[in-house]
């Protein structure tokens, strides 16, 4: 039962991470690697107490669902899909394409409101980001001499 | 007072006041809707003023911030939902006033004391700020590292239960604070082949990661299970009545304002108490010296309490943070990102500016409380109204979306985006695992400053680690880093200890 409770994965997972960071600061060169190989020790040596402790004590059960965490994952991948479209369709479609899929994927029942807002609030951000503040968002259209 | 005085008529200039109004507009808003906070819209808001005045931006952050934790309790009072954490206790006697059809009266209080609260604690950082920062002339490397012990310290020893995850959550936050090229040589460290990390993880990218896009993740999650949280969820049909308090009402909340005043500014002042802390310790002061009242049932002192405190937590963060680059929550740890974007570094450099920038934020802060007043009477209820008719999947995409722009507009770079999903993912499975995200910010903050203290100190003393311990700020500083180190150990024992004797 003991391997199986959150909170001794979850120090497990520190432990790890302090001893890959301890085998690669260790290759450094003298001054650039104290800093990394102390507080990697100290990960080190507080997680596997930790997960030493969280073994023997009772806590909850480590469980991880795919099917409840649905909506995350399908919101990832399209934040993914926002990342590779943003350079080649430029902000507004981009955007807009994420914004209906999301609020799709949030089980969103009125489609031409979510449609309405995937337009709307987009060029909202492209006026507010590009033209009133200034800061430099690829556009869309500028092909065909709009702007946006 | 010269310096002061400056700034007042910078900040009352209609191209500064403009902003300042504007932030705190933004404030009562995001306030006001449930899921979204200061810390995700200052995130949002530090890129777009890139191409603003440093003065004009920082007084929008600094009116967002004092409004927002203000904001946060018109939902608490009308609707039973907390807008922001800091309004959580609000809940208990500001719902059942408005139940009683008093929520106007509730909001008048609120109001009132959240301007007493934040114009006390703004004053206090008026005058120990530059006091505090006079004092970081004499600090030299060991006692940077010393600080920034103290600062985690802190944390740890004010997380209660959850010392351990603070503990690790800190370290963490160190060991990201190492990526990139080294203080002492420029070795570049953990970037395999990404040149856009050299200069260590794009912080802003990273924030609006770890507080946005996680908490548009916990939206989705959350969508589909939506309980029915307020009994009549129809802000129109709740009687407000009467909104500013009587003045004998005023004058018995007086000392209740005061004291929750004096308290929330102390702890803003240390790293990590933060605004939950304020109001729970301020309502239970409230409780323990009005124990001829019935708190819960819709008590004045009740609502009183947590909003002076809150708000007082925002001017006691910014001591430390304006004097010695040391964040005391997770928002002013953002305020620093702002800080830094404009190239102002804090400390007695930030106070000898001759922008007199210091004071102007300063005194944007205090004038910001003024603003409250009409403000949140006059704009508060409209606010509630509207973001309430917000359906929260619009408002999942908006934050998303919002969020996405913002990291982009961090560094240009589409790479931003990756980094902001990447930390927003982390921040989710954090708060999934009750792991704390401020510790892992404020190592992250703290980690830089740490690091050239600990590798200098180290070349002074020719590699002995004495040198901590012969200064002596220094020493005075680990010391007290002992003794918050010291604080979750001994509550531990003497539980185990009146336990046992319970038993026996």
């Amino acid at each position: 039962m003991g391997i199986w409770k959150q909170d001794f994965f979850i120090y497990l997972f520190f432990l790890l991470i302090s001893l890959t960071v301890l085998a690669v600061a260790w290759q450094y060169p003298e001054g650039d690697k104290e800093f990394p190989l102390l507080v990697a020790g100290c990960l080190g040596v507080s997680s596997a107490f930790l997960a030493v402790r969280a073994f023997f004590k009772e806590g909850p059960a480590f469980q991880f669902s795919l099917v409840r965490y649905r909506k995350i994952i399908i919101q990832v991948i399209l934040i993914l899909g926002f990342f590779a479209a943003l350079p080649r369709a430029g902000f507004f479609l981009a955007a807009s394409l994420l914004s209906l899929l999301t609020i799709f994927n949030g089980g969103y029942a009125h489609k031409l409101i979510a449609v309405l807002f995937s337009l709307v609030f987009p060029g909202v951000i492209f006026f507010l980001f590009h033209v009133l503040l200034e800061v430099p968002l690829p556009a869309s259209f500028e092909s065909l001499g709009i702007g946006l | 007072m010269e310096q002061i005085l400056a700034a007042f008529s910078t900040v009352l200039s209609p191209e500064f006041f403009v902003w300042l109004i504007l932030g705190v507009f933004l404030g009562l808003v995001v306030g006001a809707i449930p899921g979204i906070n200061d810390v995700i819209a200052i995130a949002v808001l530090i890129p777009i003023t890139f191409n603003l005045d440093p003065a004009q931006a920082l007084l929008m952050l600094a009116g967002l911030y004092t409004a927002a934790c203000y904001g946060g309790s018109f939902p608490a009072i009308m609707l039973r939902i907390p807008g922001t954490a800091s309004s959580m206790v609000t809940v208990m006697d500001g719902y059942p006033m408005t139940l009683k059809g008093q929520g106007g009266l509730a909001l008048g209080i609120s109001t009132i004391s959240s301007i007493m609260g934040g114009l006390f604690s703004a004053v206090c950082l008026m005058f120990f700020a530059p006091t505090l920062a006079g004092y970081a002339l004499y600090f030299g490397p060991a006692e940077y590292f010393s600080l920034g012990v103290l600062g985690l310290a802190s944390v740890a020893g004010m997380a209660g239960k959850n010392a351990a995850k603070t503990l690790v959550a800190c370290l963490l936050g160190l060991l990201l604070s190492t990526v990139g090229m080294s203080p002492e040589n420029g070795f570049p460290r953990f970037v395999g082949n990404y040149f856009e990390l050299l200069d260590g993880i794009p912080f802003v990218a990273a924030l609006i990661g770890l507080f946005g896009i996680s908490s548009g993740f916990q939206l989705m999650e959350r969508l589909g299970q939506k309980t029915k949280m307020a009994d009549d969820d129809d802000v129109s049909r709740i009687r407000i009545g009467k909104t500013l308090p009587s003045f004998s009402l005023f004058r018995k909340l007086l000392p209740v304002i005061g004291t929750s005043s004096l308290l929330g500014t102390i702890i803003g002042i240390l790293p990590g108490a933060g605004q939950v802390m304020a109001i729970y310790m301020s309502y239970d002061l409230a409780k323990a010296r009005n124990k001829d009242k019935e708190f819960g049932t819709g008590v004045p002192e009740g609502v009183a309490a947590p909003e002076a405190a809150n708000n007082a937590v925002v001017g006691g963060s910014m001591v430390p943070l304006l004097s010695l680059g040391v964040p005391g929550n997770g928002t002013s740890a953002l305020f620093l990102g702002a800080l830094m974007i404009h190239g102002l570094r804090p400390g007695p450099a930030l106070f000898a500016d001759p922008s007199n920038i210091a004071y102007v934020i300063i005194v944007g802060f205090f004038l910001a409380n003024f603003l409250l007043g009409p403000m949140g009477l006059f704009l508060g209820r409209m606010i509630a109204k509207f973001v309430f008719s917000i359906p929260d999947v619009l408002l999942g995409a908006a934050i998303v979306i919002l969020c996405v722009t913002g990291a982009f507009a961090a560094g240009n770079s589409t790479f931003y985006i990756l980094v902001a999903l990447s930390f927003g993912l982390i921040g989710f499975i954090m708060e999934k695992l009750s792991i704390p995200l401020a510790p892992l910010i404020l190592a992250l903050i703290l980690g830089p400053m740490m690091e050239t203290g600990f590798t200098q100190s180290m070349t002074i003393s020719d590699h002995s680690l004495s040198i901590f311990v012969e200064q002596p700020i220094s020493l005075c500083m680990l010391v007290v880093s002992l003794i918050f180190c010291l604080i979750p150990v001994v509550g531990a024992v003497r539980k185990r200890h009146n336990r046992y004797f319970d038993m026996g």
